[in-house]
């Protein structure tokens, strides 16, 4: 079993500032958790104190039921990859996996076996002989995976593994790190910064910021569901539209109002509204590039719910183009179809799909729906 | 040993002498120079001497040069782990007779944090000493780095600036990368570069220079370089007198005890995030009224406003200063 609990976890570098805030997780066995945020708000130190190379100032971790706190990183059954790894330049790639285990004096037998399975999972086996040098940048990134393997780990703790990698041969290693995953049946505890690794790797998503979590739950969830704006708009590319307007009451329906922007908001939703007590108020609504449509038969289905936008630019990107729009000093951005008649520099109506929006208390930022 | 001058007085019959000084016998061209003290040497061609007395002679240079040089690496590991002094010159002088590449060097100090076991250390010398091998050196051929423990926790290391510098100190943070993911142990490392030889003396001592005060004040790197500490060089290298006069002017009395920790946090935040309320605020998750309490509340207890640049930067620096007490 390598469930990994996290209750109430704090870190302090010093003691005036909590650089992780109560921290609660529940990982569960051979899950691939991913922990994503902004830089600096915390997700190598949590990493790094369930991995046991940071002492945990406050709370308990638990991995596989047994309270872990003080017991050594090398007994904690983990194994490590980080961004930053070198090899042995001069042994060949067979030693450099087995290095680390001659180290811990495990059996010469013991050592061949781990390492010709590691290379058979990796898909390395044919470089056995060879030197560090004569690798590309992504043999090298599985024989420092092949390190980790051989520890035959119950959790593997991984920091932003590929970002020295070039673009393209990072989309190829999540989907190969994802197949490992499958193989290795382990728990997988994956840190990036990158939002897009983190919704197609993670089974469930950690969104953190300033040291605390925002929000857990699968891709789908956080993607349709986020609890705030700071999710909503760090989770999808292009990031979320987010217009301030204010809630009204009119004949019995709700509208968000702004300059150029006149939203009649799905019914099902008054409830939600009422009870957050924002109708009369100012709120922020949130819709995605691509819930902003330009198609006559959308603007035909949503009559209630258009904008009226500055058009700045238009970005061909092969079958869609991103179109940039201002809406009376506020900024909005529509993914449409590369065949939309948009122009640069004219005036646009778009429908928002009601059934897509979001709406955010204005001061605490919070997810009313 | 015999005597350099010794070995002329014995070849005397079989050579020639002539001036020019020299310091350690020498075959060139099928012609063996000895030095003969003073500004004198001994010209012996291979020819004029018995085919043994030649292979002796050789053999006898050649032994006597390999522990000559086994001895000036001794004096270079003893220097680099702090136990032996030696001068500038002498540095300078030995280095390229042990093989050193080129004019340039780096002492790395690399610390193991934690309670560092003897076996760790064992391992993490072992280590280091693959990792920083250079890739065509075959066993016995050159000198590609020096290791050496130092203290309980420290080893040190001395390298050719290429093995660290090749991805500016990305090259050093894979190797303290795989030092932590290899043994679990978590290390930082004080660096000190020189760029000829006989600058070498001090190295040692500001790469564990750097070491300290990057530890006290850049914690939250991991290789700290002696010419890139910045405002960590002048909070360490405050005498202590000096650091403690300060403390005593900016936080008088209790008043330290008086700021808790949130507001700590909130002096910290507010200057790092330019003194900006909403950013601070934002960052803090708090509302800007209630940053707004907090500075005026900061200002009653310690009498500095820190809305205002060289009045927050004297507490920031009081502060940060505290934190290593
Ligand atoms: N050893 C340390 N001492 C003091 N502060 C630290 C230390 N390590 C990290 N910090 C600080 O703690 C905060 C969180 O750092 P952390 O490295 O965990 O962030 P991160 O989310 O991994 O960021 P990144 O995406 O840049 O890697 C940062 O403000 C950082 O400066
Ligand atoms: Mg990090």
């Amino acid at each position: 079993m390598a469930r990994v609990q996290l209750k109430h976890v704090y870190k302090r570098y010093t003691a005036d500032v909590a650089t992780v805030k109560d921290f609660n997780l529940d990982i569960a066995d051979r899950e691939f958790l991913v922990l994503v945020g902004p830089s600096g708000c915390g997700k190598s130190t949590t990493l790094r104190m369930i991995a046991g190379l940071e002492e945990i100032t406050e709370g308990e971790l638990l991995i596989g039921d047994r309270l872990v706190n003080d017991v050594h990183p090398k007994d904690r059954d983990i194994a490590m990859v980080f961004q930053n790894y070198a090899l042995y330049p001069h042994m060949s790639i067979y030693e450099n996996m087995a290095f680390g285990l001659k180290l811990r004096k495990v059996s010469k037998a013991e050592i061949d076996k781990r390492v010709r399975d590691a290379a058979k999972i990796l898909d390395i086996e044919h470089l056995l002989d060879r030197k560090p040098k004569a690798l590309s940048g992504g043999q090298r990134q599985r024989v420092a995976l092949g390190r980790a393997i051989v520890r035959e780990p119950q959790v593997f703790l991984m920091d932003e593994p590929l970002s020295n990698l070039d673009a393209k041969l990072r989309v190829q290693m999540r989907a190969e790190i994802a197949k490992l995953h499958q193989r290795l049946q382990t728990t997988v505890i994956y840190v990036t910064h990158d939002q897009t690794e983190a919704m197609t790797m993670g089974d469930r998503i950690v969104v953190m910021k300033d040291g605390l979590i925002q929000q857990v739950g699968t891709p789908q969830e956080i993607y349709n569901h986020p609890n705030n704006v700071f999710v909503a708009s760090f989770i999808g590319s292009p990031s979320m539209n987010f217009l301030r307007g204010n809630l009204v009451e009119e004949g019995g329906a709700l509208f968000f109002r702004a300059e150029g922007a006149n939203v009649r908001l799905p019914e099902g939703r008054y409830a939600a509204l009422r009870e957050a007590g924002v109708v009369g108020k100012e709120v922020i609504l949130g819709i995605r590039p691509e819930n902003v449509h330009d198609e006559p038969m959308v603007l035909d289905t949503f009559p209630d719910s258009t904008v009226q936008a500055d058009v700045e630019v238009v970005e061909l990107l092969g079958a869609e183009s991103y179109v940039y729009l201002n809406l009376a000093g506020q900024s909005l951005v529509a993914r449409v179809a590369a065949r939309s008649e948009i122009k640069p520099l004219t005036k646009v109506s778009l429908a928002l799909d009601i059934n897509k929006i979001h709406v955010f208390h204005a001061d605490t930022e919070q997810a009313i729906f | 040993m015999i005597e350099q001058v010794r070995l002329a007085e014995i070849l005397r019959s079989f050579g020639t002498m002539e001036e020019g000084a020299m310091t350690r016998p020498l075959c060139e061209d099928g012609v063996w120079w000895i030095p003969a003290g003073g500004r004198n040497r001994l010209r012996v061609p291979v020819a004029a001497m018995p085919p043994e007395m030649a292979q002796l002679l050789e053999l006898y240079v050649y032994s006597s040069v390999e522990q000559e040089s086994a001895h000036m690496r001794q004096e270079v590991l003893s220097w680099l782990g702090g136990e032996g002094e030696v001068s500038a010159e002498r540095l300078a002088q030995v280095l390229p007779q042990i093989g050193w590449p080129g004019d340039a060097a780096v002492v790395v100090a690399v610390e193991l944090r934690g309670d560092a076991e003897e076996e760790l250390l064992g391992d993490a010398m072992a280590l280091l000493g693959e990792l920083l091998a250079h890739e065509e050196q075959e066993e016995g051929e050159g000198q590609a780095g020096l290791l050496v423990r130092s203290g309980s926790s420290t080893i040190r290391l001395l390298l050719p600036p290429e093995r660290i510098e090749e991805e500016a100190d990305g090259g050093l943070r894979a190797v303290l990368g795989t030092l932590e993911a290899e043994l679990y142990a978590p290390a930082v490392a004080g660096v000190s570069a020189v760029k000829r030889l006989r600058d070498l003396a001090p190295a040692c001592y500001e790469a564990e220079f750097a070491l300290a005060a990057g530890r006290l004040y850049r914690s939250r790197e991991s290789v700290h370089r002696y010419d890139r500490l910045g405002i960590a060089r002048l909070l360490y290298g405050l005498p202590t007198e000096m650091r403690d006069d300060f403390l005593a002017e900016v936080l008088p009395g209790q008043v330290l005890e008086s700021l808790s920790a949130e507001l700590r946090e909130t002096i910290f935040a507010f200057l790092e995030h330019g003194q900006q309320v909403a950013d601070t605020a934002r960052s803090l998750y708090i509302h800007r009224n209630t940053l707004l309490y907090r500075l005026d509340r900061v200002t009653e207890l310690t009498g500095y406003d820190i809305r205002k640049p060289i009045q927050g930067w004297t507490l920031w620096v009081a502060l940060t200063l505290c934190r290593s007490l």
